[in-house]
């Protein structure tokens, strides 16, 4: 669906984003992994066009990004960010109705949205009415998403979306996300520089160094089958987590059950 | 309890005229802050998309407010002429510092991932402005026009300077005038006018965040209300006289002028400092000037006969405190050598040097004590250091420079000269409360502004020189404890002038010829 083709970023002589290519498929929930300097956010703001690429195409449904005026391609591309970026002089039914309203939906199919919204996201319907500083970071995380989502885009970008929480507040949103069904036939490009959230919430993993591309496949690919030392290396060191969150129950029950068999 | 009934009288005796300068003042403010808001605010939207430029343009808004008030409106007249228009233009440029900078700032500071939320959204440019980054920006923008109108409803007093009116006109009035209640009818309104532009700002700062309109709703309000400042300004034929605010409330000014002439003319009310150069642009015709002025001959002005003779000759002389005159005894002996020495046509020719081949006053004293024989080098002595004082313009200048050579020159005393006292008041303020030892001063402006004699008195007293000069020398000793030494020598005296082509054209050589004129228009 997402095909991006040798595109490369330049910061002056510094290369962001060198000469990747990625195929992203119709339905994927793609986390891209690195650390910080490895081309991740770049590469993702060169998808909604908030950075525009030195050189390369990247198309969606085969059209090229460049063939209709940025702002317009953003409206069908939901975007979330870190918790506080919600616009604080908006109450949470005005920060959600921002797209519908630039696309000019009427009021009562904004309003009806809004509601829809707020309930999917397990947020009270009162809290329609409620201003940015009266929400905590986890009902702002959840507004955030509702205010992505409101239009119903295909795409859904999302950087670094549970960064800025606690602990125990990020476990909660991750599961909201996880089993939100709106979610699940979107396709879904998460940046985030924690491998073990990339492992839980991506059911594939682009693994980015220097601008470049190391791989990209499911995550037990990745574990199971690294490209190269590189991607060996950056796995390493949280692998047997990453194994039980890789490998599905009934496959290692079934790889438990035949060693008892051959012990039989 | 006295004080405060002689001030409410002045404010009943006077409120039309109260009136009047509140709703000018009122009109300058907010027409020259309206202006800043049109042009900062752009400005300051400009310069925060181009970071770059912010510090040049942040830095040219900075240098127009570290020039002083009086001195940018100086530069004013020739490109803008006196009036409303330069008053304006002075107080939007001191009005664009605060506006531009608060709004560069308040749009700078807004959170980097709420203004990527808004382009990620598809909001464009344009949408992103105005429903994100200036409704944001508001509160810090508000504060800045807060800032700009209380700074300009200050600054607006200066107005009165350059015939522009305002609550200046009362403020300066007093001050050459030594009336006390006069200033504060000037200035009370001005400072409550600075507090209830700064509560409503500060009101519609509270209003919510959003809410952008309500904010430019008030603004065709604002303009319809500051237009009636206009009104009476369209209105423009005939001769202008401009006067400064001495010669409006003095008995042998513009009183008399009306009283024993009948003189009915438009007037506007413009200081000494820049009234001269007015009449030669051209903005004015007829003034109220002394009559030893050099400006009169560097301009080319011509004196209007007194056929009436309502401006009486008046001597200028140093006044001293006589606790001085006890602490240094030489000092008088000193000061009565330039007693002769200074006829009309010399005081004339002297200002003429400063005003128009502006030479240095220093240059001018030094060089006419040595055409004197009475200039000698300082003797650079310890003894004590006397004061010397003036009011801001030549023949002040000229004379305190005078005086401080010679008491360099013939005593073991230093001189610190406190020059450019902007008025009666505040020179003799000064000197009564000894921040001055002595000042040259003229026996009329003794008379009627600093003893304010009544009319019985002057009546008396008037067209008789000596006369005058004694009874001020008598009054001064006895109710301030302040001596009068002797006559210069060169009369001064109020006189009305006009451009020299103009009194030849229109065939005006008195002031009965120009009431004449005037009449007739």
């Amino acid at each position: 669906m997402i095909s991006i083709q040798q595109v490369t970023k330049m910061y002056g002589p510094k290369f962001a984003v060198d000469q990747l290519s990625m195929e992203i498929a119709q339905g994927e929930h793609l986390a891209l992994l690195g650390a910080s300097g490895s081309g991740k956010t770049t590469l993702l703001r060169m998808i909604n066009r908030l950075i525009e690429p030195t050189c390369g195409t990247i198309t969606i449904n085969g059209e090229d990004l460049t063939t209709q005026p940025a702002h317009l391609l953003r409206r069908d591309i939901g975007f979330v960010l870190q918790a506080n970026s919600l616009f604080p002089h908006y109450t949470v039914e005005e920060n959600i109705s921002v797209v519908p309203n630039l696309l000019k939906w009427d009021q009562q199919k904004t309003q009806a949205r809004v509601t829809e919204l707020l309930d999917k996201v397990h947020l009270p319907a009162a809290y329609r009415n409620r201003y940015p500083h009266q929400l905590s970071g986890g009902e702002g995380q959840r507004v955030n998403l509702a205010r992505a989502l409101a239009a119903n885009p295909p795409v859904l970008l999302m950087d670094e979306p549970f960064s800025a929480l606690d602990n125990i507040t990020r476990t909660a949103i991750r599961q909201l996300f996880k089993e939100l069904e709106e979610l699940k036939s979107k396709t879904i490009i998460m940046v985030t520089h924690d491998v073990q959230e990339a492992f839980e919430m991506g059911d594939s993993i682009a693994l980015l160094q220097n601008g470049k591309l190391l791989q990209k496949g499911k995550p037990a690919d990745l574990l199971y089958h690294p490209a190269n030392e590189a991607v060996k290396e950056f796995l390493a060191g949280s692998y047997l987590s990453l194994a039980l969150a890789a490998t599905p129950a009934e496959e290692i029950w079934q790889w438990l059950a035949d060693k008892n068999n051959k012990r039989s | 309890m006295n004080d405060l009934e002689n001030f409410w009288g002045f404010i009943v005796a006077h409120w039309q005229k109260l009136l009047e300068q509140t709703v000018q003042h009122i009109g300058l403010t907010l027409i020259s802050i309206m202006l800043a808001i049109a042009i900062g605010v752009p400005a300051g939207i400009y310069v925060a998309r181009k970071t770059k430029l912010a510090p040049t343009v942040i830095g040219i808004t900075a240098v127009f407010q570290t020039i002083p008030s009086i001195a940018l409106l100086g530069f004013l007249i020739p490109l803008a002429g006196i009036g409303p228009t330069p008053a304006i233009i002075a107080l939007f440029l001191y009005g664009l510092l605060p506006i531009v900078r608060n709004t560069y700032t308040g749009i700078i500071g807004i959170d980097h991932n709420v203004k990527e939320a808004a382009t990620a959204m598809g909001m464009t440019e344009h949408t992103r402005l105005l429903k994100i980054e200036l409704p944001l920006a508001l509160p810090v923008i508000l504060s800045g026009i807060r800032t700009a109108t209380v700074i300009n409803v200050g600054v607006a007093t200066l107005a009165a300077y350059i015939a522009a009116g305002g609550l200046g006109e009362f403020i300066f009035g007093g001050i050459s005038l030594n009336n006390t209640n006069m200033i504060l009818a000037g200035a009370i309104p001005a400072a409550l006018l600075a507090l209830l532009f700064d509560y409503l700002l500060s009101r519609l700062q509270q209003v919510k965040l959003k809410k952008l309109s309500t904010a430019f709703i008030t603004l065709p309000l604002l303009i319809a209300f500051s237009s009636f400042y206009f009104i009476p300004g369209i209105r423009h034929t005939g001769l202008l006289a401009g006067f400064t605010p001495e010669f409006m409330g003095r008995k042998d000014g513009y009183l008399d002028l009306r009283s024993v002439y009948d003189l009915q003319m438009r007037h506007v009310v413009i200081s000494d400092a820049v009234m001269y150069k007015a009449a030669y642009d051209k903005e004015l015709d007829v003034i109220s000037g002394y009559s030893t002025d050099g400006r009169i001959k560097a301009f080319n002005l011509g004196t209007l006969r007194d056929d009436k003779h309502i401006f009486p000759p008046y001597y200028a002389a140093p006044i001293v405190r006589t606790a001085a005159l006890q602490q240094f005894p030489e000092l008088e002996v000193v000061l009565n050598m330039l007693t002769g020495r200074i006829n009309d046509s010399i005081m004339t020719d002297l200002n003429y040097r400063a005003d128009y081949l502006h030479q240095e006053p220093e240059k001018i004293a030094a060089d006419f004590l040595k055409t004197q024989g009475i200039w000698k080098a300082p003797r650079g002595g310890h003894k004590g250091v006397v004061h010397i004082g003036s009011k801001i313009f030549a023949e002040q200048y000229i004379l305190s420079n005078m005086y401080a050579m010679l008491i360099k020159g013939y005593t073991d005393l230093d001189v610190a000269t406190k020059t450019g006292l902007g008025g009666t008041k505040i020179c003799f303020e000064a000197l009564r409360n000894g921040n001055i030892d002595l000042y040259p001063e003229y026996t009329g402006t003794g008379l009627l502004v600093i003893l304010q004699s009544n009319i019985a008195t002057t009546g008396r007293l008037a067209q008789n020189k000596n006369a005058v000069y004694n009874y001020v020398h008598d009054q001064f000793m006895q109710q301030y404890q302040i001596k009068w030494l002797q006559p210069i020598g060169f009369n001064n005296s109020y006189a009305l002038m006009m451009r020299q082509a103009q009194m030849n054209q229109l065939a005006i050589t008195s002031i009965s010829d120009l009431v004449k004129f005037t009449d007739k228009e």
